[in-house]
């Protein structure tokens, strides 16, 4: 019962928040054709004893008035419909933008390593576009309430005992309540098989990822276990709605037996001769009109109970996501310039939900406007670090301080405003070419001017040139049919994205050359050189890279060694190979590979 | 919308259209299963009858009632037993109305099952890769698979819904028939002929406003695309740090109302004026029928015919023009049928013209001597760039070689050549001096051992991941030595249980672990394999594994098939 008034209010708040004209005239219409149906049932008590009593043209009349009652109920009925459908996608989009503020409203993005999460916006995103129709929902419920009224009133003047008539409603609704739960109880427990099952199909059917398939030969392996999949999930959820079915029958049988109680009673005062035959036609009218709705208005409760329940969802989603922290101490703006630099004070981090600390006690000074490269395994934590780094999460222990100021002190988005960055996975936007550089400073998206310099530092003008259109030309074929780039083109895009904010004061790049051939990646870390000179002697500006190749490492003016999510060594390149430790031992094998 | 073509020819058309559509969804329903299918139709026909006895029941009591006015005896013995049959009609529909949704969504299921293996199906064994880059193609697929992210109505949706309109046309002819027997086959006649008119008048604005659905599919591919930027985990860091969030909900917006006022124009262009003609239709065919009923009842109808044909009319009025469970699925639910259904033709069309697919399939023999390209020519498309241009290569047997070259230079497109996913456009791939045309390419890729740039992360478990590379389902033995070869040993290790699944930043390193070690999940593929004939790789990038020299060099030396 809570999750449908919650599931009403939120329909009724959104509505009214988006679209208060188109709400009214749907509402309108739904309840002058809700109005129009008892009146019918009146007037064919008339009609029929009009007819039966030999009065022509009093018979005329009711029988013109009942059609013109069957159809404008019919007709406000469809316009309603027009009014609600609109209503309903407005609605929908309302709510999709809800949703993409919850996932991206916050600074951080833990929420999209959960495995819950991610099940819990599969199912709200199915359950979306049913959203239209829980909009309708509350209006026909609403009309139906009012219908109810005026009925158990005209039927209370053939006999007051009819008066307890729609109290028989009652055991159905609360039996459909349960039944609901039973129903999505079993959608939540077969969500993981579900999105599965459309992992897989997507799989299949995009080019890129189908044609390994048909390599491996596992065709049919993966097709089969698609269908292990569906058909398990497929079983459980029929199981549910048969069970739920059967109560909802034996719900509407308490309802049946209470209208046979009805018409007894009405027969029994015809028999007796107190109410005449228009009146027994006019309440088996009500009777057939009353079954139906009851019907009707369980279909709209269970919409509604599934949509509350959708509602609900959308709050865990909302609760999953980690709300932005109290800045610590006095909010304060990231400073205008660094002067001393970055300092990693005891960090420890480990991804929430697991016990294994991906980064242990690293305590680092960055020194402002220098460069710092990151090496160590796969795993060892440089990502991790970056992303610290970046604000995307926060330290489990220990803090960040930049020149003296913890991260956390540092008032919304002023630390994010100031960093560029390109992440190994950084996103392949497949819109225009322009949009994909000028989100990297959204305000110059516009300029021309600027996104070509940004692309002229990337190395990347040709591009302008070989996609049709330039720099309104689309890219990809996810939202149309744009032009296919390479990994490495994509890549250079991603650079010139992360070169259009202007005096950054952190560059982080994590392997940014790795799609790129030799060549151009040492042309690329030549551009980069001479441009994080400039910022770093403007603005102090630290660059922080990762990379494989120790030809790019060395040129960094500090190099940390991370091992098991420490920092095992750090200083130059010089001072490393002095060493003789762990950096100079790998440095001198992958040189003797290149020979 | 053409103004040369004649109303009769459209019409035609269209039912012809309507027809087709309808038969697709017939023929799709034994999908279902012929059991739970029958189940479904007679439950609908008894839901569909049942108002009509309960009409005649009530009917025959007050036939009764009104012969026998107050105090001459009792009419029980008459009327209870009607009463009985009339309450037991009502109780009988109310308590079967909630199986007919349960019934239905079973169906709906089973239906999308088969629908989507088939797509499965479609996608992977039957069209060869270049169909699945084709723009055409891919909005096909695009279009089918839709669907079932359940955004839509599925083709389960349309079945369900046929089947849903049996209840309901049921219920219209058995009114009919009282009305005719009744009152007068020339009313029955004509007030289910209203009834008809009115409900098909608006099916065909449905039908109508669907061709403007349909034409609108760029505009919502490319919504779907924008809104699903916001709500992955793809562009999440980018939000953050650029600060993306106005924006993207401007878009988002943007490309919404793109989509949404032509659809708002056309619907209300299509949907209002012609109902109003329909309402005009009904109330002609209703106001006729009653005046006859009323005229009739005061000329010595008898009170049963009034009652029951009352009634009757009172149904078949009410018929309904909007059938929630049934107009927009059958409507609409076959698209995604009709795009497999043309994808299908599109991909049969495309293995068709490929070049031969001959041989036996018995395996092919490791190469003795060489692969060798001669004068190969390749490009993607027609109007695309050439890739390959007369390329002449030898690769020795028993000889690893690496290729190098720019970006752009063709080296995965070899790759693939070599594969065989892709044939030359011009020249000859030859196999010891055999073309490679001459084997079955199945044959052929079963003995390769191929790992991508772009390779596939699978959400199954690590194991599963790695099982995959076989050739036939291996056993955990396999499966954890393969693993051990690659170096994945440890991400394995580090999993929260060994069946943990891969969700996209599931393990416990983070979203970008999958990619960063992503090494470790890419190597043990081919390692699954034994034996395989030729073994490739494509690495734009450096060795990923440079920090353990020793395990390095032992992956290396497996990559020489034994025996040289």
């Amino acid at each position: 019962m809570k999750a449908f008034l919650h599931a009403v209010s939120f329909l009724v708040r959104l509505s009214w928040r988006t679209d208060r004209a188109r709400l009214l005239k749907a509402f309108a219409l739904v309840m002058v054709g809700y109005l129009a149906t008892p009146l019918t049932a009146l007037a064919l008590r008339d009609f029929t004893n009009a007819a039966l009593g030999g009065e022509t043209g009093a018979a005329r009349l009711y029988g013109l008035a009942t059609a013109v009652l069957l159809i404008f109920e019919l007709l406000m009925g469809h316009f309603a419909h027009l009014t609600y459908f609109e209503l309903g996608e407005i609605e929908e989009e309302a709510l999709h933008a809800e949703l993409v503020r919850i996932c991206n409203g916050t600074r951080g993005i833990e929420h999209f390593d959960s495995a819950g999460f991610a099940e819990t916006m599969t199912l709200v995103r199915e359950e979306l576009g049913r959203m239209r129709l829980a909009v309708e929902a509350v209006l026909q419920l609403t009309g139906l309430l009012v219908q109810v009224l005026i009925t158990t009133v005209v039927l209370a003047t053939v006999d007051p005992w009819l008066v307890l008539l729609p109290l028989a409603g009652f055991p159905p609704v609360l039996i459909s309540n349960a039944s609901q739960r039973l129903v999505d109880r079993a959608k939540t427990a077969s969500a993981s098989a579900t999105q599965l099952s459309r992992h897989l199909l997507e799989l299949a059917t995009t080019g890129s990822s189908a044609k390994e398939i048909k390599l491996f030969g596992i065709e049919e392996r993966l097709i089969g276990r698609q269908r292990a999949e569906w058909d398990a999930s497929a079983r459980r959820l029929g199981r549910a709605q048969l069970t739920a079915a059967a109560a909802r029958a034996a719900g509407q049988a308490v309802f049946a037996a209470a209208y046979g109680g009805a018409l007894v009673l009405v027969v029994r005062r015809a028999v007796d001769g107190q109410v005449n035959v228009g009146s027994v036609v006019l309440v088996i009218a009500l009777a057939v009109q009353v079954s139906v709705q009851v019907a009707a208005g369980l279909g709209l409760l269970s919409t509604l109970q599934g949509a509350g329940l959708a509602v609900e969802r959308i709050g865990s989603l909302r609760d999953r996501v980690r709300p932005d922290p109290e800045p610590v101490g006095d909010p304060q703006d990231a400073p205008a310039r660094l002067r001393s630099g970055i300092r990693l004070e005891n960090v420890s981090f480990g991804y929430p939900g697991t016990d294994r600390l991906v980064l242990r006690d690293v305590t680092v000074d960055i020194p402002a406007g220098s460069s710092v490269a990151l090496v160590g395994e796969n795993g060892a934590g440089k990502s991790t670090l970056v992303k610290l780094l970046c604000g995307l999460y926060e330290p489990s222990s220990g803090r960040i301080l930049v020149d003296g100021v913890d991260l956390r002190s540092l008032r919304g988005r002023s630390w994010q405003d100031r960093v560029a960055m390109l992440f190994q996975d950084f996103a392949r936007l497949e819109l225009l070419l322009r949009e994909n550089v000028g989100i990297g400073h959204v305000p110059a998206l516009g300029s021309d001017a600027e996104v070509r310099a940004a692309l002229a530092g990337a190395q990347a003008e040709d591009l302008v040139a070989k996609v049709p259109g330039g720099l309104d030309g689309l890219l990809g074929r996810a939202y149309g049919d744009g032009a296919e780039l390479s990994g490495g083109q994509w890549q250079k895009l991603g650079l010139a994205r992360a070169g259009m904010r202007g005096r950054p004061l952190l560059l982080a790049l994590d392997e940014p050359a790795s799609a790129l051939d030799p060549s151009a990646e040492h042309r690329l870390f030549e551009s980069l050189v001479a441009s994080s000179d400039a910022a770093a002697r403007t603005v102090g500006a630290v660059t922080l890279f990762t990379s494989h190749r120790f030809s790019t490492v060395r040129i960094a003016d500090l190099i940390l060694v991370l091992d098991g999510g420490s920092v095992v060594a750090s200083g130059s390149h010089q001072e490393l190979m002095a060493e003789q430790g762990l950096y100079a031992e790998l440095f001198g094998m992958q040189a003797r590979a290149y020979r | 919308m053409t103004e040369s073509v004649s109303l009769p020819r459209r019409a035609w058309r269209g039912f012809r259209g309507r027809a087709r559509r309808w038969t697709a969804i017939l023929r799709l329903a034994p999908a279902a299963g012929r059991g739970l299918l029958l189940l479904g139709v007679v439950l609908n026909l008894a839901l569909g009858a049942l108002p009509s006895g309960f009409v005649l029941a009530m009917s025959v009591l007050l036939d009764h009632v009104a012969a026998d006015p107050a105090g001459s005896g009792s009419p029980w013995s008459a009327v209870g037993p009607a009463l009985a049959v009339a309450v037991g009609a009502f109780l009988l529909h109310q308590a079967l109305v909630p199986f007919q949704t349960a019934v239905g969504e079973i169906v709906s299921r089973r239906v999308d099952g088969y629908c989507v293996r088939r797509l499965m199906s479609a996608a992977l064994c039957e069209a060869p890769v270049g169909a699945l880059e084709d723009r055409a193609a891919l909005e096909l697929l695009s279009d089918a698979r839709t669907a079932f992210e359940r955004s839509m109505p599925t083709p389960g949706d349309a079945v369900a819904g046929v089947v849903a309109l049996v209840a309901r046309y049921t219920q219209l002819v058995s009114a009919a028939v009282l009305v005719a027997v009744m009152l007068s086959p020339l009313a029955g006649v004509l007030i289910a002929a209203t009834a008809l008119v009115v409900r098909f008048g608006q099916r065909g604005s449905l039908g109508r406003f669907n061709v403007l659905f349909t034409g609108l599919s760029g505009e919502r591919r490319a919504m779907g695309y924008v809104r699903g930027l916001g709500l992955g985990a793809g562009l999440a860091k980018e939000v953050r740090i650029l600060g993306l969030l106005p924006w993207l909900l401007d878009r988002q917006r943007k490309e919404t109302m793109a989509y949404l006022t032509p659809l708002w124009e056309g619907r209300r262009r299509l949907m209002f004026w012609p109902f109003v003609a329909l309402a005009a239709v009904g109330l002609a065919g209703g106001g006729t029928v009653l005046t006859l009923l009323g005229d009739a009842g005061g000329h010595g109808l008898s009170v049963l015919a009034f009652v029951v044909a009352l009634q009757a009319v009172a149904i078949l009025m009410r018929f309904g023009v909007y059938f929630p469970e049934s107009d927009v699925q059958t409507q609409v639910g076959m698209q995604s049928y009709t795009a497999l259904r043309r994808f299908e033709e599109t991909a049969r069309h495309a293995a068709g013209t490929r070049a031969g697919s001959g041989g036996g399939q018995a395996p092919v023999p490791a190469p003795r001597t060489a692969i060798s390209f001669r004068g190969v020519r390749f490009r993607y498309h027609e109007d695309g760039p050439e890739i390959l241009r007369g390329l002449d290569l030898d690769l020795a047997a028993g000889r690893s070689t690496a290729i190098v070259g720019l970006n752009g230079a063709g080296k995965t497109t070899l790759l693939k050549l070599l594969a065989r996913l892709y044939d030359p456009t011009a020249g000859h791939i030859t196999v010891d001096g055999a073309e490679l045309t001459g084997i079955d390419p199945r044959v052929w890729q079963r003995q390769l051992a191929v790992i991508f740039q772009d390779y596939n992360r699978y959400e199954l478990t690590a194991g599963e991941n790695i099982a995959l590379g076989a050739s036939a389902p291996p056993g955990d033995a396999v499966v954890a030595a393969a693993a051990e070869r690659a170096g994945a040993g440890p991400v394995l290790a580090g999993l929260p249980t060994a069946r943990a699944r891969c969700c996209p930043g599931a393990t416990p390193a983070g979203p970008t672990s999958p990619a960063a070690s992503g090494s470790a999940s890419r190597s043990p593929a081919p390692s699954a394999r034994s034996p395989p004939a030729r073994r490739c790789s494509s690495w734009t990038s450096p060795p990923p594994n440079w920090t353990s020299a020793p395990r390095s060099s032992s992956s290396t030396a497996s990559w020489r098939p034994p025996g040289g």
